[in-house]
């Protein structure tokens, strides 16, 4: 599962990327996870909202930190 | 949600530049919040207030026939802006870099109060085309 975090390098971002992590070892589910700081490329997706998730090329989050629930979703899917 | 698209760059121009867009026909849009601009203002005729919390439900009024430059306080979100009007398919979008800090400290009209003192700029960091042509920066 290709995951991508958009967001500038907030707290939010931080967090949001360390929730998926520690949720996806958990779950025992392999991710790609990547940041994406860039304004351009974060704007590529049409989001003014971060931290944004990508997933497998679709965007699923933006705006705060996902909730765990959320995350846990994505993953089962 | 939304699909990814290959973004240009957004072009940056300095507060002269600006000023020579908007005589020729461009408008200005401030993107800072309300309480913002109550504070200080660009004194520009026409200019067109669209806080950054109200773009994505508002920008649909923008024209797409004419040249947007976008404005903020520092150059930073106006950036962003752009970002997203060009996401939205707006051809005509710039943002103005340096934002009021910088128009003010050329001396360009401003209403309110005079805004905090910023670096000053210097001729390196110029995105003209022409930097040190007298026109600019």
């Amino acid at each position: 599962m290709d995951i991508k975090v958009l967001g500038t390098g907030c707290a939010n971002c931080r967090s949001t990327i360390a929730l998926i992590e520690q949720i996806a070892k958990a779950k025992g589910v392999p991710v790609t996870l990547t940041k994406v700081e860039e304004l351009r490329d974060i704007m590529g997706y049409g989001v003014m909202s971060t931290p944004g998730v990508v997933i497998d090329g679709k965007v699923v989050h933006a705006g705060g930190v996902p909730s765990r629930d959320k995350i846990e979703q994505w993953l089962a899917a | 949600m939304n699909e990814r698209v290959d973004l240009s760059q957004v072009r940056e121009v300095c507060p002269t530049t600006t000023r020579r867009l908007l005589d020729e026909g461009a408008l200005m849009v401030d993107v800072r919040e309300l309480d913002e601009v109550a504070q200080v203002a660009f004194d520009v005729p026409g200019v067109l207030l669209m806080p950054m919390s109200e773009l994505e439900q508002r920008f649909a009024e923008l024209p797409r026939d004419r040249d947007l430059v976008l404005v903020c306080r520092e150059g930073e979100r106006s950036l962003k802006a752009a970002s997203f009007l060009k996401y939205q398919r707006y051809a005509r979008v710039a943002s103005m870099e340096g934002g009021l800090f910088k128009w003010a400290r050329k001396g360009f009209p401003i209403k309110g109060a005079q805004p905090a003192p910023a670096a000053t700029a210097t001729a390196a960091g110029c995105s003209c085309a022409a930097p040190g042509s007298g026109r600019c920066c």
